[in-house]
């Protein structure tokens, strides 16, 4: 039997998680929930009404861990959408209620993961035969789009998104340097708003250090005006840069990654300027990947272990830190808020 | 699926020295007539790509056919000589000699570093990505010797048994803890047992049953297993512009050309799921280039002559790489998993 499957929001994630569902022999859609319908408008009423395995949270920010919660307390398999939701405070609420019911499966949308140059990227860092990372370094920006448009975006609404494109976009590049570093102990970030006129930043910088000195870099930026994503992982012995992205729009450039290796002391290539191999991509699977995992760990029961709730916590301490840092004024490099 | 573009740090030259070259292909030609020319002994062929029994005359090399594929555009030899022509051919014949003797000892240094080992990375990586588990190989190779030791020194495999079934000599002087040399027909691989990596380097062109080696690699590998491989391919741009002018197209050691759609065609008849179709050539316009300069006559077309003759390095270079990422490159690399 496919599990009975909810979406709670049908804009633009929305839209993406049905045809992911729809691909899925595991999962069928029993209904789309969204205020601009004339039917389900309610996700309360459409979540007792319809009792769904599954509910996919497709909302705006403030609306998410609600959502998100009241699907746990109802029983239901939660595939949440990026970030969750606007405070560290959110996060705190969704984790307990999935403490409160560990027989339910819940993941966030992480999806940057599951895009092929980060896959193949991975699995060249893990393999090991580069070396450990020594720093990574990461440009995700967009260009806003049309003034107006952009600036009524609830996505710049302080109130309803709870920060600007740190939260929104930066967040990915955050999960991504967790995803290859793990935990970073120190965080020092200054964000601006210097274009767009709207509540929220439009510009990030970020640097971060791990326990074991790593050290990585970030610009979150609404003002590139060609949008750009770029992860750069400098290693022991060599570097690999993951730049553009499957996009529906193809809008960040066709999906790569460079992998460049140390040149070794008794090679003639000259010094600085190796041979590079550029691995070029044509299908982007994140979405379905992420989605497949995350049915694969409720039809065998097994533990979600990627895009977790503690995930999503820490890249919100992250982020929390840094606007923290912002509200009061001054960026000194402080420890990170450790987890509840 | 994935495609890969290399960058440039080395010359054509350094690993194909003309004159070398040039003393091989005479040695080949002498010996085709008497070694593989046997009359009653060639056999017709349909298309090593798709199967197809359409195709027209394509041109003559060395007094052996080419027909080109009326369906997906391979070009092929057909009548082509049978394996045990081929086998004694590729094991006793003066130009096999003169490969090992004089034209592998040569370029074996600058093989090792700009070829094989690039190889051997490229193999690890892979298998670290799609197939981890993967620690039981066999090679089908040709010219397997030096690729077989950059794999040992990374540890690639846990053992890997080495068949050569056209010529089994350049892997004989390797005395390495995880190789096997285990002699066998092309139909026999599986009997070797299952396989979690079959590499099969440098022989689609010169073997005369293309269907045989996927048949016998997909029998060998375990579910999810890999099959990595090369092959020279006429949809490459060197081969579509100096065509039968090439000087890398000759008997019997391109006694297959697939093209890209008869690729594709045999990878999908054979049940292999492409996991990555890579033209990582970086000769092609230098072949061009040279071929018309020695031969200012040569039929091409205006642009393709103003390109590689007129304009500088660096539009070469940019050229060299497009075609890499168009997979347009006549050098062409597959990884496939048996689903």
């Amino acid at each position: 039997m496919p599990l009975k499957t909810l979406i709670v929001g049908y804009g633009y994630m929305g839209k993406i998680r049905k045809r992911v569902v729809d691909a899925l022999p595991e999962l069928s859609l029993c209904g789309i929930c969204d205020p601009l319908f004339e039917g389900l408008t309610d996700y309360g009423k459409a979540i007792d009404s319809l009792r769904p395995d599954v509910v996919f949270v497709c909302t705006p920010n403030k609306y998410s861990p609600d959502v998100a919660i009241y699907a746990l307390e109802k029983g239901c398999h939660v595939f949440s959408e990026k970030p969750p939701g606007r405070t560290l405070e959110d996060i705190h609420r969704i984790r307990h209620a999935e403490k409160s019911r560990p027989d339910l499966k819940l993941m966030f949308g992480f999806n940057h993961r599951h895009h092929p140059a980060i896959l193949e990227a991975k699995s060249l860092v893990d393999g090991g035969r580069m070396g450990r990372i020594i720093w990574l370094r990461g440009v995700y920006g967009k260009s806003g789009g049309p003034d107006r448009e952009f600036e009524r975006s609830w996505r710049n609404d302080p109130e309803v998104s709870g920060g600007g494109i740190l939260l929104d976009q930066g967040i990915h590049m955050l999960d991504l340097f967790r995803f290859f570093c793990g935990d970073f102990e120190k965080i020092h970030g200054i964000v601006g708003t210097g274009y767009w006129n709207i509540g929220v930043e439009d510009n990030a910088f970020v640097v971060l250090k791990t326990a074991a000195g790593q050290i990585a870099q970030l610009h979150s930026s609404a003002t590139l005006w060609k949008h750009t994503f770029r992860l750069e992982i400098g290693l022991e012995g060599g570097y690999l840069v993951a730049q553009g992205l499957l996009s529906q729009t193809g809008s960040y450039g066709r999906e790569t990654l460079i992998i460049g290796r140390k040149v070794s002391a008794e090679e003639d290539t000259a010094v600085g300027n190796p041979r590079e191999e550029i691995v070029y991509f044509d299908r982007d699977l994140s979405w379905d990947l992420q989605v497949k995992e995350f049915v694969r760990c409720i039809v065998n029961d097994e533990p979600i272990s990627d895009s977790t709730s503690l995930d999503a916590l820490r890249v919100m301490e992250l982020i929390t830190e840094v606007y923290s840092q912002n509200r009061n004024g001054h960026s000194p490099v402080r420890s990170r808020v450790t987890a509840q | 699926m994935k495609t890969i573009v290399y960058s440039r740090d080395f010359e054509e030259l350094e690993i194909r020295p003309q004159p070398v070259i040039e003393e091989y292909r005479r040695l080949t030609a002498a010996e085709i007539g008497p070694r593989l020319i046997e009359p009653g002994a060639l056999v017709e062929r349909l298309c090593p790509g798709c199967r197809a029994d359409k195709s027209t005359f394509a041109f003559e090399k060395f007094a052996m056919e080419y027909r080109l594929c009326s369906v997906c555009g391979s070009v092929f030899v057909s009548p082509c000589p049978s394996d045990r022509q081929l086998i004694r051919f590729f094991r006793d014949s003066a130009a096999a000699q003169f490969w090992r003797d004089s034209l592998a000892k040569q370029t074996g240094n600058v093989r090792r570093k700009k070829i094989y080992g690039p190889l051997a990375e490229w193999i690890v990586g892979i298998i670290d990505r799609h197939c981890p588990r993967g620690r039981e190989s066999i090679d089908i190779g040709y010219h397997s010797g030096p690729l077989l030791e950059e794999l040992c020194e990374r540890h690639a495999f846990k053992r890997i048994q080495v068949t050569n079934p056209i010529s089994d000599i350049e892997c004989a002087g390797i005395a390495m803890p995880a190789i096997e040399l285990r002699p066998t027909s092309l139909d026999q691989v599986a009997q070797l047992g299952a396989a979690d990596v079959i590499l099969s380097f440098d022989i689609l062109n010169c073997i005369s049953n293309t269907e045989a080696l996927f048949e016998s690699a997909r029998a060998a590998l375990s579910p999810g297993g890999l099959l990595l491989l090369n092959a020279i391919s006429i949809s490459g741009f060197d081969l579509q512009t100096l065509w039968n002018q090439s000087p890398n197209i000759f008997p019997p050691d391109r006694l297959n050309l697939l093209s890209t759609e008869g690729l594709a065609d045999a990878v999908e008849r054979h049940g292999f799921q492409l996991l990555e179709f890579s033209t990582p050539g970086m000769f092609d316009v230098d072949v061009v280039r040279r071929k018309l300069a020695d031969d200012p006559n040569l039929e091409c077309s205006k642009f393709v002559r103003y390109l590689v003759m007129n304009r500088d390095s660096d539009t070469s270079h940019d050229f060299q790489e497009f075609l890499q990422r168009h997979r347009l490159s006549s050098f062409v690399r597959l990884a496939l998993r048996k689903p």
